[in-house]
């Protein structure tokens, strides 16, 4: 396998919950991720899928540095830059860009969208004016929109053009990551398979590494060569598609792709879905031993007291349950 | 009995580039207990469509047709009237949960206001109705997240909120534009059973508008596919997966991930859709379609027409031996096995 590029260990992010009107102390912390291992490869894509609200998109921000870690380290190119500040954090920002899950909101209304595109080359002052705009016109033609529309505003374009203009402003810097926060879920399928396709063409001529966040599986499928489950902020099943599709071994992985809508319905009605009973628990005080044991279809009476840890065997393939699933 | 019909809706923004038909000519019916999908690509007018029923549109837009929703008649109805229908009889889902949460407000406040508002009830009751309401969508310990403000909460959790709202008052008809496109699957699965409860339990019609095919076969009855402006096919689900009729269907189900091969490209439907300010004469799918012939490009449009030995209606010229010998090859895999 190829060398790793960006590696997290350990990263936890929490957010503090406040009560209070006038003197809003704080009563409690929300641990949105915890503890999490991840190693994106040169080249490759790794998809993080699970439940909302399990700490995907804070996860994702955590790791481009666009929010402080409170524990664990994030590697780049064989690098610490957990603690990176300044021109330093800078370089590592322009190697390592996002698109995020909402494309409306991540662009400001009143700027032309060739301003928008062409921010980061600000931030980064790259280029002369002149430069700068030819580079954002480049790579609006790159993403597939017309160089002519650099004037317009965000609300003269379609959901499936604005996500082209968020994935223009990401690779407009030349990164060599692009964390990708659920990409085509605002889009309809047509236009949902022209952003994988240039996903996937971007990647291989610009030889990129993506990290992607999605919630069709699908799409995941896919896209991704490695994908990690996550479970109330943290990795329950990590591996290969393959191994993670056709074997899941984590009974979580498993209800998650029982409940992938699948266009067919007769398929649809006769296929067996497990549904996870009980509610989602608080992320503000998570179940003691295994937090998927009040959910979990075969939790066994030890489930409630030990929290299982996270085992990767030879092949790669890890899961973090003590009854795993046969493969 | 439908519990809405609408008929040749035709809805119109006036912009500084000149009129924008939005919806041309759409007719449809949804009987309560019955879940009708709307798909198509962005654009097409499937807002426009059910903010014309909602009543929501901005005053640069002109809405024509009939609208019939039991015995009230929306096209032309009193801002205030249709103001009260809003909330009680018909509620809607939007597609942007944060526009329509208001952001300096706490979630509880909002789902007590919004009882209130249609429910002659005392604060205590209103609140008892939001946290099981809250709970009925699968929020943890909601009574500590009616004290949480919208921006606190994860996107998908946004939107269980907002499903929330529209249901605290058990609307006869609910509109859900694009509901689960925010959630993931396990909470989805949960939404849609929601949205199937909600149906059998109130006997609610639901208008369900979403680009996911999967979401369509899982709860819809049945399906309109609408392409710039008009519906250029309907069908019961199951007569649309298993015989799709119209050229645009076809690009829809062949763009499915799952229905693609590893490491060949997906198939993408070729072109983009027409400007709605002069869409193309004839059929609006012409330019894109691989099918297309003289006919298609020259007025008058394909109507819609039953084919026969089934309850499907499609607007396309190709004869009906072409269309079945075409639409097999992206039918279901069961079916065309
Ligand atoms: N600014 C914030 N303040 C307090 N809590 C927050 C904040 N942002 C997120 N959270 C909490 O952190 C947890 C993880 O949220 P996050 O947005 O990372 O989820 P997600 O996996 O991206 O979900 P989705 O799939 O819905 O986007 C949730 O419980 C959420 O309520
Ligand atoms: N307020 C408005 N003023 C002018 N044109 C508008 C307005 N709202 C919508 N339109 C236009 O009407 C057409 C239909 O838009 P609509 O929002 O109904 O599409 P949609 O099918 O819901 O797409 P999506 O799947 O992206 O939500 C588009 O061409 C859009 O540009
Ligand atoms: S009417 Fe003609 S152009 Fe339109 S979908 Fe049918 S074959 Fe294609
Ligand atoms: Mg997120
Ligand atoms: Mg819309």
């Amino acid at each position: 396998m190829s060398e790793p590029i960006l590696t997290a260990t350990g990263v936890t992010i929490g957010f503090p919950v406040k009560r209070g009107i006038i003197f809003q102390r704080e009563v409690a912390r929300v641990q949105a991720v915890d503890g999490v291992d991840l190693t994106l490869h040169q080249g490759e894509t790794l998809a993080i899928v699970g439940e909302s609200g399990c700490g995907k998109t804070t996860l994702a921000r955590g790791l481009v540095r666009l929010r402080d870690i409170d524990a664990g380290s994030i590697t780049y190119m064989g690098e610490d830059i957990t603690r990176r500040s300044g021109r330093t954090l800078n370089d590592f920002r322009r190697q390592v860009t996002m698109i995020f899950q909402d494309p409306i909101a991540s662009l400001d209304p009143r700027m032309r969208i060739g301003q928008s595109m062409q921010e980061p080359l600000d931030i980064h002052s790259i280029g002369t004016p002149a430069e700068r705009k030819r580079k954002v016109q480049e790579a609006m033609e790159r993403v597939g929109l017309n160089p002519e529309h650099y004037n317009r505003f965000p609300h003269e374009f379609s959901g499936g053009q604005r996500q082209r203009i968020g994935i223009a402003r990401a690779i407009i810097l030349e990164p060599r990551v692009i964390v990708c926060d659920e990409p085509v879920s605002a889009l309809d399928v047509s236009v949902q398979a022209q952003i994988v396709n240039l996903l996937e063409d971007l990647q291989r001529d610009l030889g990129l590494s993506y990290i992607v966040i999605a919630h069709d599986l699908d799409v995941v499928r896919r896209l991704a060569d490695r994908v990690q489950v996550m479970y109330l902020g943290r990795v329950v099943e990590q591996g290969e598609g393959e191994q993670v599709y056709n074997h899941p071994r984590h009974p979580y992985s498993k209800a998650l792709l029982s409940a992938r809508p699948i266009a067919d319905p007769k398929l649809a009605r006769s296929r067996e879905r497990i549904v996870l009973q009980g509610d989602v628990p608080s992320p503000i005080n998570p179940p003691a031993g295994c937090r998927f044991h009040p959910r979990c279809p075969v939790v066994q009476a030890s489930c409630s007291a030990q929290d299982p840890q996270l085992e990767i065997a030879a092949d790669g393939h890890g899961w973090a349950c003590a009854y795993p699933l046969a493969p | 009995m439908a519990l809405l019909t609408v008929e040749n809706l035709r809805t119109t923004f006036r912009t500084d580039d000149g009129p924008v038909c939005a919806v041309d000519g759409v007719s449809l019916s949804v009987a309560a207990g019955q879940v009708l999908g709307i798909v198509g690509e962005s654009g097409c007018g499937k807002s426009a469509m059910s903010l014309s029923i909602m009543g929501l549109l901005p005053t640069s837009a002109t809405v024509e047709g009939s609208i019939q929703l039991g015995e009230h008649q929306l096209v032309g109805m009193p801002k205030n009237e249709l103001r009260t229908l809003r909330g009680s009889e018909v509620a809607m889902i939007f597609q942007d949960p944060m526009a329509s949460l208001n952001p300096v407000m706490t979630i509880g406040w909002q789902l007590e206001e919004a009882v209130r508002l249609h429910q002659k009830v005392s604060r205590r009751e209103a609140r008892t109705l939001a946290v099981a309401g809250l709970a009925a969508v699968g929020i943890p310990s909601p009574e500590d997240r009616l004290k949480t403000y919208p921006h606190e909460l994860s996107g998908g959790m946004r939107q269980r909120v907002m499903i929330a709202m529209a249901l605290l008052n058990r609307p006869r008809l609910l509109i859900a534009d694009e509901p689960t496109t925010a959630l993931d699957v396990t909470t989805q699965a949960q939404i849609l059973a929601l949205m199937r409860d909600l149906r059998s339990e109130v006997d609610a019609a639901i208008v369900l508008i979403t680009h996911d095919l999967g979401v369509v076969a899982e709860v819809c009855d049945e399906v309109a596919v609408m392409y710039a402006g008009r519906i250029v096919e309907r069908a019961p689900v199951d007569e649309l997966f298993a015989r799709p009729q119209h050229p645009y269907t076809w690009g829809l189900l062949a763009s499915l991930p799952g229905r693609n091969r590893a490491g060949e490209r997906l198939h993408q439907i070729a072109g983009s859709p027409p400007s709605l300010m002069n869409p193309p004469v004839g059929c609006r799918f012409a330019p894109r379609c691989a099918m297309a012939m003289d006919v298609c490009r020259a007025d008058p449009a394909p109507v819609l027409a039953a084919v026969a030995g089934s309850d499907t209606v499609v607007a396309c010229h190709l004869d009906a031996a072409t269309r079945a010998r075409e639409g097999a090859r992206f039918a279901s895999d069961e079916e065309s096995a």
